[in-house]
Parts: C-alpha cells; structure tokens; sequence
C-alpha cells in the first residue's frame, strides 16, 4: 500500500467503556487503527472483544451510559468527536455510511423500498432533485448492487425480500452517501454461506470498483482472508496484532491469533479443536497488563505488569506481546 | 471442605442481594421516579396516619359550624374551611384514605382473575375458552367505565362498594388483555418449547416460565392504573355517585365546592390539587417501574 | 441389527394463506444406535422441521419415524413420559432456551423433577454441572450472567438431566464464538461416549460436520440430495448443490483452499419455499441443468455403497452424454 496515501479514517488511542451498576467497564484500552484511501481492512475480534464499541464511537452513536476517556477519531485530520452535530451529519451525508449485522435492521418494515431509497437519496443531496432524477439514482444504485428486477424490488416490502436481497439493499443504501468511507459490521454472518459469498464479491468488486475505503468487522478469519488487504486482531478491547492479510495468516505473531486459527475446525478433517481454554476478562477489573494473561500458554511475570507496546517485527506486521519484545525500560 | 448445602446458602443470599440491587440502581436512575415514589410514600403514610395527624380529625365525619365557615386559608386552617365549617386540610387527608381504598379494592379484585384469564387465553390460543374469554374482555373494555358505573348506580343505591363494584368490571379486560397479547408471544420462546417437550405441566408453564417475564409490564400498569382509579373515582363522585356525605372525598369535595367558585376557591382547588399530584406520583412511580425491568445496554 | 431411529417417506406440508409450503418433502434416512448423522443444509432447507418432527413438535403430515422399533409419529406433541425422557433437543440460540428469569438451578430443576421423581435435585444438578465442565457456583446465576457458551452448557445439561438416549442438536454452537465451539462440541463427543448417546446434528457448517458426523446428508428445499459416510462425502462430493456449498465456505489454510470445488458459479438464491421449482428443485442454480431437469424430480439413488445422490448427472437412465459434457472435472 502506497505510504503516502491519505488516511481516511484515523483512530488514535480511544479509551472508552460503560457504566453499569457493578461499576465501570473498561473496554477499550488505547484503541488505535487506520484505513487508508481505497483500503480495504478488517477486524477480527469475537463477541464482547470491543469491535462494535469503537464503531460505534467512530459513528458517534454510543449509548448514554458510555464513557469516552479519552483519545481521537480523525476524519482526514478532523477530530470527529470534537465535532459539531451539524458537521458529523454532513460527514454522515456525503462521506461515510454503515452496513450492519442484521440485514432487517436498517429497512423500515412498513414502507416499501421505493420510499425508503427516496428518502435516502433526497436526504443526502444538498440540491433539490426532481421526482424522476430521484428515481433514476434509486434505479442506479440498486443496479448496483446487483439487484435483479429493480422495479418489483422498489415496490416490495422488505418482509417480501430474501436476507441476500435485504442485504444487497442496505448496500445500495450505504453507497448513496458513503462515497468514501463504509463500515460493514458482520454483512454476511446472518446469511446462508452461498448468499454470504455473493454478498462479499458483490462489496469487493464495488469498492475496488469506485475506490472505497472500508473497515469489515467480522468474526470470520475465513471472510477476512479472502477480502482485506490488512488485519487488526481485537482482543478484550485492545488491538493485539496488525499484519497485511498474507502476512498474518502465513505467519501468525501473537498467541491469541495462534490460538484463534487454530480453533478452526478444518475441512480436511483432523477432529475438532479444542478452542481457546478460559474466558474473557471481565471490563470491571481487567487485567493491569496484557488482557490475553489469563488465557495465554505463554505468559510471564513481565505480561502483568504493564500493557504490552505495538511493536513492528516485520514489513508493516505489528504484535503486541512480550514475547517480542525486549522488555519495556 | 465446606459443606455444599451451606455453601450454596451463603452465595444464594448475597446472590438475592445483588439482584435487587440491581433493580434498584434501574430505578433510582431517573430522578423523577425517586420523586413519585417519595410523594407516594408521603400521601400512604398521610392516608394510614389520618386519624393521627390531622389537625381536626372530627372535620372528617358528621360536623358543623357555621361559625367558622367559608374561612379562606390562614395558619389555623392551611387549606382553609369549607361551606359547613370543616377544615379542608383534614378533609384532603381522610380523602387521600377513601382514594387508597378505592385503588386497593379494585386492583386487589381485577389483577389476579385478569392476568389469569389473560395467561390462560393466552396460552390456550384458539380454543374456545380463550376465544369466550378474549370476547367477554372485548365487551367490558367497550363499555366506558362511567357509563358501568352509571348502569350499576341506577340499579343499586351509590354506596361505596357498589362504586368499587363497577369500577372493578370495567378493569379486568384490560389485564387481561395486557397478558394475552406478551403470553401469545412468549409461548413461542424457545425455553417454553423446551418445557413443554419436557412434558412440564400447562400450569407451570403458564405461571412459573410465562408470568415472571410480564411482570414487569404488569407492575407497571398496576401503578398507572392507581392513578386512573382514583380519577375515576373522583369523576363519579363528582357526578354524585361516590360515597355518600359526609364521607370525605376528594371528587365530592371537587364537586359541592364548585358552586363557591370563585370566591372560595380553596374548598375546590385543594382537593383538585391533591388529586392532580397523587395521579402524578403514581405516573411518575409506573416509569420508574418500568426502568426497572428494561434491559440494561450491557 | 436395525437402528436406532428409521425416517421414511417423512412429509411435513404447512397450510398457510398464501399456498402450501412444503417444507419436508418425502425423506427417509437411519441413525444407528450410537452414530452421529449430520443433517446439513441452509435456510429453508427443512432440516429444523426433521428435527422438530423427531421432537415431536411437529406431527408429521405422512410418513413414519420408527423408534427402537416403534412408530412414534402418531404421538406429534402428546408423547408418552418415555419418550419424551428418551429424545431431547439441543436449541440454537441459547439465549432464547433458557428462560431469562429462572436461575440455572430452577432450569436444571424442572426436567429432574419431571423424569427422575425420586432423584436428590440438587446433588444432581451439582452432578450435571460437573459433567458439562461447569463451576458449581454458577447454578445461581441468571442466563444473563453467563457467557454464551456457558448457557449452551447449561442447555445440554439440561437435555442430559432426563437421562435420555437420543439428542438433536440443532446447530448447536452457531451462535457462539469458534473460540468456544471446540470446547462444547469436545464436551458433546465425550458425552456420546460415556453414556452411549446418539445424535441428529443439525448444522450449515461443513467445516465442522467434516470432524463430528458418521454419516452427512444433505438437504435442499425439503428434499435430501446427496448422502454418504463423512469421509466418502468430503472426499468426492458428487451434487452440484454439495460441491456449490464447500465452493462457497471462507477457509483459510491453503490445504483447504485445494480441497474445495473450484469455478463453481453461484448465481441465484434459493427459491422461497412456496414456489418449489417443478422438477428438481435445484435447478434455477445449477449450472449443469439441462431440459430433464426442469420437468421430472431425480430419484436418491444408491451410487455406491452408501453414498445416494439425487441428481440427473448420475442417474442410470439419464442422457449420459449430456451428463459428460457438463460434468466437471475435478
């Protein structure tokens, strides 16, 4: 990836949690990542490791019990939580958009599409359109993403559309105002495997088509092998590793990604791994160092001491783990 | 090694702590709950206490004093005298009694057959049980509780009981239909399928896997409902089927003391004032409650 | 000796407003005693309804489900106490199978008290938890506080505590973090070891189907397309639906990347349960569909020793040249 490329999107140290009535949760911990122009990047992470409260926070959208301790979210160089309401809305217009989990979600149940893709399309343009340019930009992006019989689809409700379908939709959706930037938190996992498929070659070939960045959110090593170009492992709110995709799946750093691909069961068989022993640290009281100390096979007496630093081993393959590291002075 | 009988005693107890810690740090969240259950709390205490705090307690019963009537409110008499001469404060508080009454009686009577009939019904989709009880809930809720109450006065003398009587056949439905419509989804939660294919019996389903998820919602219409039962019960005394004089109540202090308008407005005012903020508390009380069994974010 | 759970000629048609919806539609299939079968297939394939069916949730509207020899299908949901102590489910979302306002304790209660009436409870359910790995001190605990592949423990022990013989697991770790699939799933194998269970497992990943099931089959808008013992399915997967599912799952060593059919078109999605297509129902995303396809269903046959494909390229009577031409080389 060209060094010089602008970074779109740029999330510096964010320290942010919940408060509750045990107390505060500490999730995220020093959260940093970045996406370039035309990148395409993933984060993996299981449930409850952070990945929807940082996107969240870049969105703006936290819960009012959330806490933001501290740190920044740079859209090209402006801190989005500075920001004024007015100016994340227009970011929000024109700029950046969000796919999610649940292809039901983002459609109104009782409009049909046709008024739901209107509504987006006469929102997000800061000119009057006519009624019949409307139309022919609904037309046009629903075209697409690859829908099949544009008119049935805008005259349908989304109850009448398949998952594949709905999904395909709220991409339409998302391209009208992200023309930048798209955030896709798990697109496929509520979708058949094939239609999963189809919908992940669908979203590459349009970003790559019209140069869009955009961060995919998944659980899936498999989906993220064959889409990103580079990596952020997650883990209990803190990034652990960042690689190019080859780089992190040729050569593994970190033990939770290790560990992590090792509980893959394979296709060619080999019986079922046993996964990762343990569990999640809870955020009331996370660990003072390393957050994977209570689970890793590897641990020191150093890993509790103090969080481990990003360290590059190799060509822009960053882990955070003592056993990489010399030391902290 | 500690025995496991006494072990478990032990986390059992701080584990019911815990939990009903956690209800109450929901509650407390909103300010205006804690208020409503303050004045609450304030209005029972003064309806228990009546007899014992009122400055004039005979002001309550047979009384009169022509003397000391229509007197507007001073420090002898914060609210004021009514046309007889009897103290209003002391009147308002013996209301706040009959209003406490009222609501007890009529939620003690309507609550417990109208969520059965709704949990039945609600369980028992499509038979004919549930279709007879859902038809009968669609003809009482139909009927304005006024209108009932009109329909029972003109049949029997207005006496307090006849009152609560109708109000209490105008309520029931609307339990009952509250339950129907949560039991008709729950049923087809998965843990009520796996009870059911265990072969549990209809009645513990119904009331130990279905109820304790609707009492949230359930407890919460209790205590809106108090506010509307008094209401109502101010309209129909207002309208002179309340209880009968003398008894001090809050709609018939509102309704003889009407024609004195606006001259004497404390003798109407007072009792409209007590009435708005008791609905109030119990409002504000029925959002705290309903806090209370959200879902918390995390 | 004959097995343990004989499906044949097992229907499920639904009467709805719009049509009937056919959702099981003529499938016969055996699970030995202590086997595994896998039952593979994605949304609308019906693979949820056989389960529910063997459950007993549903009636089925023809066909028979013979249990240790008995037909159990008359029962539909007004099963005998044996029965329903004998076959127990394992549900998807464990979230939604435990109810949220009974403590693990009164959940685990409830079958004990039911099937084993003279049984101690709660020695048996300290019993329970340790045989699913689970601290004790968690039978206090609401669902809420318990991680997600805790309450998936919580539900087996659940099913475990009538002391049954046969389980369906319907997808059973779908919902939860492959971090802790291998977990449960190694839980679930050395139960059918100690206490000589069988199961139906019930799932969309092949991945894991490869590693836990004896025998696969395959099901596709209510119809069984292609069935075989786990390592003659991986090994030469002979329908096109098969070889589109293992083209379409996201694996990532390069072994497997090999393994899988390669340039297999996917196009189209699958038909809404309504409007089966006449014929096989596969064929509107086929790429091998040819004019036979659309008008008669293809027979399961036996191709060798085992392994039934339902499908005109391998059926004796087709054109066996078409069937050449668009075969695939592998």
């Amino acid at each position: 990836m060209d060094e010089g490329a602008e970074r779109i999107l740029e999330v510096k140290n964010i320290m942010v949690g919940y408060k509750v009535y045990e107390g505060e949760l500490k999730v995220l911990r020093e959260v940093s990542f970045y996406v370039l122009k035309g990148e395409k990047v993933g984060i993996i992470g299981e449930s409850a490791c952070g990945k929807t409260t940082a996107m969240k926070t870049v969105m703006r959208i936290l819960p009012s019990n959330s806490i933001v301790w501290g740190g920044q979210v740079l859209y090209k160089g402006k801190n989005m939580l500075a920001m004024s309401k007015k100016d994340v809305t227009s970011l929000r217009k024109h700029n950046l958009s969000m796919i999610f989990q649940d292809p039901s979600s983002a459609l109104n149940p009782v409009f049909k599409i046709r008024q739901q893709m209107y509504d987006i399309i006469k929102y997000s343009s800061d000119e009057r359109l006519t009624k019949e340019e409307i139309h022919e930009r609904a037309i046009h992006y629903l075209k697409e993403a690859a829908l099949p019989e544009v008119e049935r689809i805008l005259d349908s409700y989304p109850f009448q559309l398949s998952g594949g379908m709905k999904q395909r939709v709220n991409i339409a959706m998302s391209l009208v105002s992200a023309r930048e930037l798209l955030i896709a938190d798990e697109p496929g996992t509520a979708l058949d495997v094939t239609i999963e498929d189809q919908i992940m070659r669908l979203l590459k070939t349009i970003v790559e088509r019209e140069h869009i960045s955009i961060i995919l959110i998944t659980h899936s090593l498999g989906v993220v092998k064959g889409f990103v170009d580079r990596v952020y492992v997650m883990y209990a709110g803190t990034i652990v590793e960042v690689a190019p995709t080859k780089s992190l799946f040729s050569n593994p750093l970190h033990p939770y990604t290790r560990m992590l691909m090792d509980s893959v069961p394979r296709l060619i068989g080999g019986g079922v791994p046993e996964g990762i022993p343990g569990v999640v640290p809870s955020y009331l009281d996370p660990p003072k160092g390393c957050r994977f100390i209570t689970r890793c096979p590897f641990r020191m007496d150093v890993c509790g001491q103090s969080p481990p630093d990003l360290r590059e081993i190799d060509q822009g393959h960053y882990v955070a783990c003592y056993l990489y590291n010399e030391g902290r002075s | 090694m500690i025995s496991l009988v006494e072990y478990s005693k032990d986390v059992k107890f701080s584990k019911i702590a815990h939990n009903y810690g956690k209800y109450w740090y929901k509650f407390r969240n909103n300010k205006l709950s804690l208020l409503g259950l303050g004045l609450i709390i304030l209005f029972i205490a003064l309806a228990a206490l009546a007899p014992w705090i009122s400055p004039y307690p005979s002001s309550a019963g047979l009384y009169v004093n022509f003397a000391n009537s229509l007197k507007p409110p001073s420090l002898a008499h914060p609210f004021g005298t009514d046309e007889l001469g009897r103290d209003v404060l002391t009147r308002v508080i013996f209301g706040f009694r009959y209003s406490f009454t009222l609501v007890g009686v009529v939620l003690g009577i309507t609550v417990i057959p109208g969520v059965t009939l709704g949990l039945v019904a609600g369980y028992y989709v499509k038979r004919w049980f549930s279709v007879l009880i859902m038809r009968m809930a669609d003809i009482f809720v139909a009927v304005p509780p006024l209108l009932l109450a009109l329909a029972v006065a003109s049949v029997m003398r207005p006496t307090l009981l006849h009152v609560m009587l109708a109000i209490s056949l105008a309520w029931w439905p609307w339990y009952t239909r509250l339950v129907y419509s949560q039991t008709t989804t729950i049923r087809n939660e998965d843990f009520v399928r796996a009870a059911r294919l265990m072969g549990a019996s209809p009645i513990h389903i119904m009331f130990s896997e279905i109820l304790p998820n609707e009492l949230g919602s359930i407890l919460t219409k209790i205590s809106l409902d108090a506010g509307w039962v008094i209401l109502i019960g101010a309209a129909l005394s207002f309208v002179g089927l309340g209880a009968p004089p003398p008894t001090p109540d809050l709609g018939t202090m509102i309704s003889e003391g009407s024609i004195y308008l606006p001259n004497f407005w404390w003798i109407s005012v007072f009792p409209a004032i007590a009435v708005v903020l008791v609905i109030l508390a119990f409002n504000l009380l029925g959002d705290g409650i309903r806090d209370m069994f959200s879902s918390s974010i995390r | 000796m004959s097995a343990l759970m004989e499906i044949s000629g097992l229907k499920k048609y639904f009467k709805t407003r719009a049509g009937i919806v056919k959702a099981v539609d003529d499938i016969s299939f055996e699970i030995e005693e202590g086997s595994i079968m896998g039952l593979v297939g994605e949304s609308g394939s019906g693979k949820t309804t056989v389960g529910n069916m063997i459950i007993g949730v549903y009636r089925p509207t023809s066909g028979i489900i013979k249990y240790k020899g008995e037909d159990i299908s008359k029962f539909g949901e007004k099963r005998p106490k044996w029965l329903r102590k004998d076959i127990q489910m394992v549900f998807q979302n464990p979230a939604s199978s435990l109810n949220p306002k009974r403590t693990v304790r009164q959940s685990l209660a409830l079958p004990i008290s039911i099937h084993r009436p003279g049984a101690p409870v709660t020695k048996t359910i300290y019993d329970l938890m340790d045989i699913v790995d689970l601290p004790t001190e968690f039978i206090d605990r609401y669902p809420d506080e318990l991680g997600g592949g805790e309450k998936q423990l919580v539900a087996i022990a659940r099913a475990l505590a009538t002391e049954p013989t046969f389980i369906v697991l319907d997808e059973p770790t779908s919902a939860l973090d492959v971090s802790i699939q291998g977990k449960i799933i190694n839980i679930l194998m050395k139960l059918r070891k100690e206490f000589g269970l069988s199961y139906l497992f019930i799932t969309h990943n092949l991945s894991l189907m490869s590693n836990v099931a004896d025998t696969v089959a395959i099901m596709y808008l209510g119809k069984i397309k292609e069935v075989a013992r786990t390592e003659e399915f991986f090994r030469q997967p002979l329908h096109p639906y098969t070889k589109l599912l293992l083209s379409s799952i996201p694996v990532i060593t390069d072994d497997e990347e090999r393994l899988k059919p390669q340039k297999i078109p996917n196009i189209g999605e699958i038909s809404g349960a309504l409007h089966i297509p006449k014929g096989c129902s596969f064929h509107p995303r086929c790429p091998f569909a040819w004019e036979l396809c659309e008008d008669v269903d293809p027979p399961l046959l036996d191709l060798s020793k085992g392994h039934l494909c339902s499908c005109h390229l391998y059926s004796s009577g087709s054109d066996s040249s078409a069937a050449q031409k668009s075969q695939v080389s592998e």
